[in-house]
């Protein structure tokens, strides 16, 4: 099984990227956290994580609409 | 009088009296004779008092008055009795003088039963719609965050060895969950509808059943049903969770004894949100508890608002979500020893659920 060493984060409530991170880094899985889909857009193509863990209702671009871009690129 | 505004008057769709001066009925058009629902022959000659008799005294008086210092009047939705039957009516006087003097008086009557209606219903309609839209909005804002506190205190919980601290963050967990809860039913139903084919006596009937098991035994239910009534497309589950929140209001209302009818009527020609229905079913639910406080009465459907100390205040406002979703409409009308709730489903979604 490939390790899991790259989780990203995507969620506009602070708090809950903060709880997820913390959980994963205490399994020892490196994150990356971004306030919106916009933000972790930024960061494509020259990027990509193993697991995007995303909210769906989202300011901006919601997290289907997220899923379905990175799909399609 | 000339034909033609003879003819004008008997095509109007207001009502006309005229009263002589000793106040006896000399004429009514056509429109009137409906609105007192009797003929002209039969009313002709009687005097205002009679014709007017759930009138006020008070404002015959006013009226009278008004009239003898050559003043018109206008007053809006008074309530005229006819035939068991209550109408509202906008009323205006104009005295006609002769000479200088009062010579008669022209009263004209308009119903206003049906456009005061429909106001009524569009009212409650956007305030049902603002209060799920304001408990929505809300309800998301709370859960966020919600959803951090608990994770951050079950973090927390991994790292302490100390049981008694552990227990700290057991009651932060905890307390989390109940509001989680509380918030997931203030969001109401978010699965869709599943609507089959069912008969409406069959939801009430189960209803009455699950309330009859909880009620004490000196709350008396009473049915009263109309077996003719076509079965409808609804989802019975949300129906049955609709319609015992009301019931189960009803039961709390009264408190140790008192009854409770439910009662099934077929409704013709029903607005509701705008739309019209030909057919809809009638269910009034009606107990003869103390009733609801009357500054409360705006307000019920609103959620976290209720009259018992122990309430949460969402009953109403679920069941009003969960009969929306049917395109129907909940009213109430109070007053101490009898308040009926009653909820209007249309008959026909049929197609749209085929």
């Amino acid at each position: 099984m490939q390790q899991l060493d790259k989780v990203w984060i995507v969620d506009d409530d602070r708090s809950i990227r903060w709880v997820l991170e913390k959980a994963l880094q205490k399994a020892g899985i490196e994150t990356q956290s971004f306030a919106s889909a916009n933000e972790l857009l930024k960061s494509l193509p020259t990027a990509l994580p193993q697991v995007l863990i995303t909210d769906v209702r989202m300011p901006g671009i919601d997290g289907l609409e997220l899923l379905k871009y990175i799909q399609d690129n | 009088m000339t034909t033609v505004h003879k003819k004008i008057l008997e095509h109007l769709n207001a009502a006309i009296l005229l009263f002589n001066q000793d106040l006896l009925l000399t004429y009514i058009n056509p429109a009137g004779e409906i609105l007192l629902a009797d003929s002209a022959k039969h009313l002709l000659g009687n005097p205002i008092s009679k014709l007017f008799k759930t009138l006020h005294s008070q404002f015959l008086d006013d009226l009278l008055l008004r009239m003898q210092l050559h003043e018109p009047l206008v007053d809006r939705e008074l309530i005229l009795e006819r035939l068991n039957q209550s109408i509202t009516v906008n009323l205006s006087a104009t005295p006609l003088l002769n000479k200088n003097e009062l010579g008669e008086i022209l009263i004209e009557l308009q119903q206003v039963d049906r456009h005061l209606r429909i106001t009524k219903e569009e009212q409650l309609l956007a305030q049902q719609n603002t209060s799920r839209l304001l408990v929505r909005g809300l309800a998301h804002e709370i859960k966020n965050p919600l959803g951090g506190l608990r994770g951050a205190a079950q973090l927390l919980d991994y790292e302490l060895q100390d049981p008694e601290l552990k227990e700290y963050t057991q009651i932060i967990i905890a307390e989390s969950d109940r509001l989680q809860d509380l918030m997931d039913k203030m969001l109401g139903p978010n699965k869709p509808a599943r609507k089959t084919l069912l008969n409406i006596h069959e939801v009430l009937e189960r209803v009455r059943q699950l309330v009859a098991v909880e009620a004490s035994k000196a709350i008396i239910l009473h049915t009263d049903y109309d077996p003719s009534i076509p079965d409808l497309y609804a989802d019975k589950n949300q129906l049955i969770q609709a319609l015992l929140n009301i019931v189960r209001n009803a039961v709390q209302a009264i408190g140790q004894e008192g009854q409770i009818m439910i009662k099934t009527r077929i409704h013709r020609h029903m607005t509701i949100g705008r739309k019209r229905y030909r057919l809809t079913i009638k269910i009034e639910i009606t107990d003869n508890g103390p009733g609801i406080k009357p500054e409360l009465m705006d307000q019920i459907f609103y959620p976290m608002i209720t009259g018992r100390a122990d309430g949460t205040g969402l009953g109403l406002s679920i069941a009003q979500s969960l009969i929306n979703q049917h395109n129907g409409l909940i009213e109430c009308e109070s007053e101490p020893g009898r308040t009926i709730f009653s909820i209007y489903l249309p008959l026909e979604n049929m197609h749209a659920a085929a």
